[in-house]
């Protein structure tokens, strides 16, 4: 019984002792959603958090009695430090709260900081506990901070604008751990979308837009080297195995009008080979859509014509994995399609005797390019609409 | 430390010698072993000095046949006296057959009443006395005659109020032994129910009952179940609470080791499955042993319903269980150490509502856990008219007032109340208080050391439940054990059907309660 009671004030001086020392109260916490990273004139660099403002956010407790137009539901507070660790303690020296990045899931590298190098700012990243691992990580054109500082007229913050964005699959998606492997990995290059401003509607009042996403940022080892295109971007996809969704559209060889598919659907192998000493790539593309808009009059439902139009979609594809192959592999020699890592796995020998050459052999790969296109529904009615019966071609 | 003295009951009688058993009377001690005289003015100067002062004892003597001077002494209120009148005292005096009046002739004779007993010594007649019976005793005779004819004041058989359901029977057990375990006989017939009596009380001299069917239940089960029983020593037993608290295995734990039922079909269910049920006089609940974590959470409208339904009941049950347990603490160690765990938009919403609330996020749920519980207990005992006045001061003030004076946060509200709702589906209250108090602990540990402290926590109860046992049978055998059959009546509710086997550990002594392949279906011949 005594060592009972003993036992009990012990374990209550567990409790008691430990003090909460990890304790913060939600109050005390400033939410970071977003932050961004420039660099000052002095080659400093600025970091700008996009702070919540939890009074303004609508829903629950008290209503502020903000007077004229909707209050803005996020702030946005700079520090400026020779690193970003300085310009943090800066940061925080100016926030009555205890700055708190736990749920901070975009991080925007301006395009100076990027063109000069990120492998500082990436150690501060990957090393802190705090930065999310699956946070998504943008170049910004211009100053980074620009892209923090607008009001959505739908969402919450522009950080929650890109988040979607980038969640709908569509554009180019990099987390921090992605991008910690790409800088690792066997071919030292890496891709990083490019965050740009929408132009805001007439109505809308000052800093009233989104942010958007359009268009790669290549980098070799951290270095930013130059940039590629959305339609680019879309062929590097094709490449990477990451088609979800796309709606593509194509010409029919012989026909007026353009025929779209969505969603289009593929599966893509990358299937290395070394002949006679010379590397080659054979690009696999299995790839099936539903057809959503017919503007040309041929009926899809038969079998000939639809074998046409199966052959132009192959052939578009085609076309936009050479058009990336073109900027990527020939303008920019950046190998960030993942040929480094299938030589690797094929050939581990030559691999390993060639992997220092690897910058000089990426351009010189010849790649081929194997499609099999399918269309599998031609929608709900047969005909092309909107013509008459007899205008149709059917054969 | 002091040396514990025996608290007295009567400190003259017993300030001179050092009482050997408290719990029983000192006074009358002395009449336990006594016989009856053949001379009747010593029986009945013996009695009334037992029974000196009181006033509702009647003595009531007469003439057998005219001849032989007898007395029927009975305790007013307790006995049916319009019964005594017609079947005892009218035949002894009216009809006159000038027979033989020996004591065990007018039984056989000459008296109608049901029950007649016959005694020899006075502690058997102040049993019966105590009990309702009226005693006669005869001039020259050595042996007295107890007489069936109690009668009281009793509650009706009514619909148990802590256990109600929408299937299934609506009797009740009421506070009467007898119609207690005459409920328990009409649905077990079978003469293989055995129901053994003991006295438990020094002073209330309580009647316990341990009703088991002989062959289903193990019977050092049986054994183990009397002795404890007879092991105990105390004044009175008022409830059968008193019971439960004196004979479960680890008195400390915060869980139940007995259930408690008023519903006989309960009961028997139990009785079926090879456990003891224990009745005790003067209450309605009546306990079963041994008992799991599982059948805790069981109801019995679960056999009632088809299965489909009792086994997603069942599951609800389990996950709200969980969330009466952890949901609170849950909360507070979320919002105060791991705000990254919450997905962004819903912690920004509940930073939102949090801004204008002063207080820690763990003060806010201690306190609002606590006005629940008060809210709560205030309700259980006040009458059902002052009732509905708790319920609407509750609700605006803990719901709406608090909040909009921004005391305390409406996702805290939302958190208590469904905590509180969820504590009510368990079945047995008693289990659910005994999760309720230890959400208060959890509280804490989640306030000082957020998820660690909660898997701490945590851990301690498991362990805790781990070692419990009751009667012999650990807590959670049910779970525990490898054997899949297990499963069938505690992850599911099986289909009755495919439930051929009664529950391991309590039902192994006699396997199968059924035939097996059962399933019914058109095709099934015969």
């Amino acid at each position: 019984m005594k060592i009972g009671i003993k036992f009990c004030i012990l374990l209550s001086l567990l409790v008691f002792l430990e003090g909460c020392w990890d304790r913060t109260e939600l109050n005390d916490l400033a939410l970071v959603t977003a932050m961004s990273f420039d660099k000052g004139e002095h080659n400093e660099i600025i970091t700008t958090v996009q702070i919540v403002i939890p009074q303004n956010q609508g829903s629950g407790g008290a209503s502020g009695g903000v007077s004229g137009g909707a209050p803005h539901k996020t702030t946005i507070r700079s520090g400026t430090g020779v690193n970003i660790s300085d310009s943090l303690s800066k940061l925080q020296q100016k926030t009555p709260r205890k700055l708190f990045w736990g749920q901070c899931k975009i991080f925007i590298f301006s395009e100076d900081i990027a063109k000069a190098g990120i492998r500082d700012e990436f150690d501060f990243l990957a090393r802190h506990p705090q930065p999310r691992e699956r946070a998504n990580i943008f170049v910004s054109k211009g100053k980074a901070a620009q892209a923090l500082e607008l009001f959505p007229p739908i969402e919450n913050s522009s950080s929650e604008v890109l988040q979607k964005l980038t969640d709908f699959k569509i554009g180019y998606k990099v987390t921090l751990q992605e991008l910690s492997k790409m800088l690792k990995g066997e071919a030292g290059a890496a891709a990083i979308p490019i965050v740009l401003i929408l132009p805001k509607a007439e109505s809308a009042e000052p800093f009233q837009t989104i942010p958007y996403v359009m268009g790669t940022a290549l980098f070799k080892k951290d270095k930013m080297i130059s940039q590629i295109s959305g339609k680019t971007t879309h062929g590097v996809k094709w490449i990477l195995n990451e088609v979800d969704e796309f709606t593509v559209t194509f010409e029919v060889a012989g026909n007026e009008g353009l025929v779209s598919l969505k969603p289009v659907k593929a599966k893509v192998k990358l299937l290395p080979q070394i002949v006679d000493g010379k590397w080659k790539m054979k690009i696999k593309v299995k790839a099936t859509g539903s057809l959503i808009q017919n503007g040309t009059e041929m009926d899809s439902t038969n079998p000939g014509l639809l074998t046409k139009m199966e052959k132009a979609f192959g052939q578009d594809i085609k076309l936009r994995i050479e058009q990336a192959l073109i900027e990527v592999q020939q303008k920019n020699k950046t190998d960030i399609l993942g040929f480094a890592e299938a030589f690797h796995r094929k050939f581990p020998q030559q691999w390993e005797k060639n992997k220092e050459r690897w910058d000089e052999l990426f351009p010189g790969v010849e790649v081929s390019i194997d499609v099999a296109a399918s269309i599998l529904r031609s929608g709900l009615i047969n005909a092309p609409g909107g013509i008459p019966e007899d205008e149709v071609v059917a054969k | 430390m002091k040396m514990r003295r025996p608290f007295r009951y009567n400190s003259k009688a017993s300030a001179a010698q050092q009482v050997p058993d408290a719990s029983q009377p000192q006074d009358a001690a002395n009449h336990q072993s006594m016989v009856l005289d053949r001379d009747l003015q010593q029986n009945i100067n013996q009695i009334r000095t037992i029974y000196a002062k009181s006033s509702d004892m009647v003595y009531r003597s007469f003439y057998i046949e005219g001849q032989t001077k007898a007395i029927l002494i009975y305790i007013d209120g307790l006995s049916d006296s319009a019964g005594i009148e017609k079947n005892v005292i009218t035949p002894l005096m009216h009809e006159i057959t000038g027979e033989a009046t020996a004591i065990s002739q007018l039984a056989e004779r000459k008296i109608s009443a049901a029950q007649a007993i016959p005694f020899t010594t006075f502690e058997e007649c102040v049993s019966y006395l105590a009990n309702g019976l009226p005693v006669l005793i005869q001039d020259q005779e050595a042996t007295g005659l107890a007489f069936g004819l109690n009668k009281w004041e009793k509650r009706s058989i009514e619909e148990p109020a802590a256990e109600s359901g929408i299937r299934g029977p609506r009797e009740g057990f009421t506070e009467t032994l007898r119609i207690n375990t005459s409920l328990i006989r009409r649905i077990v017939k079978s003469p293989l129910l055995k129901m053994e009596t003991m006295k438990i009380g020094g002073y209330t001299q309580t009647n316990v009952v341990i009703a088991y069917i002989e062959g289903l239940a193990e019977e050092n089960l049986v054994e183990e179940v009397t002795t404890r029983l007879k092991r105990i020593r105390i004044d009175g037993i008022l409830e059968s609470g008193y019971i439960e608290e004196l004979i479960e295995d680890m008195p400390f734990s915060p869980f139940p080791q007995l259930m408690s039922t008023e519903r006989p079909d309960v009961a028997c269910a139990n009785l079926l499955e090879g456990r003891v049920a224990i009745l005790v006089e003067g209450t309605p609940f009546v306990l079963i042993a041994p008992i799991t974590l599982f059948s805790l959470l069981q109801s019995p409208e679960d056999y009632y319903q088809r299965f489909w339904v009792s086994t997603a009941m069942r599951w609800l049950r389990y996950l709200f269980t969980l969330i009466s347990l952890l949901l609170p603490s849950l909360y507070v160690a979320i919002l105060t150490f791991h705000q990254e765990m919450v997905p962004g938009a819903l912690l920004i919403s509940m930073a939102a509502s949090r801004e204008a609330v002063p207080f820690p996020a763990f003060v806010e749920a201690l306190m609002m856990e606590v006005t629940f519980e008060a809210l709560r207990e205030a309700g259980v005992r006040l009458p059902k008219q002052i009732g509905s006045a708790v319920s609407i001061v509750g609700a605006l003030v803990i719901g709406q007032a608090a909040v909009q004076a921004g005391l305390v946060s409406a996702p805290m509200v939302i958190v208590v109340a469904i905590t509180g709702i969820s504590s009510f589906m368990i079945p047995r209250y008693i289990a659910g208080i005994a999760i309720r108090l230890l959400r208060f602990p959890l509280i804490f540990l989640a306030g000082s050391l957020g998820l660690l402290g909660i898997m701490m926590g945590v851990i301690a109860i498991v362990i805790h439940l781990c070692s419990l046992r009751s009667f012999g049978v650990p807590y959670l055998s049910s779970a525990s054990t490898s054997k899949m059959r297990e499963m069938k009546d505690m992850l599911i509710r099986a289909p009755w059907w495919m439930m051929d086997t009664r529950p391991h550990l309590t039902g192994d002594y006699n396997e199968y309660r059924q035939a097996s392949n059962q399933k019914p279906g058109p095709e099934r011949s015969e």
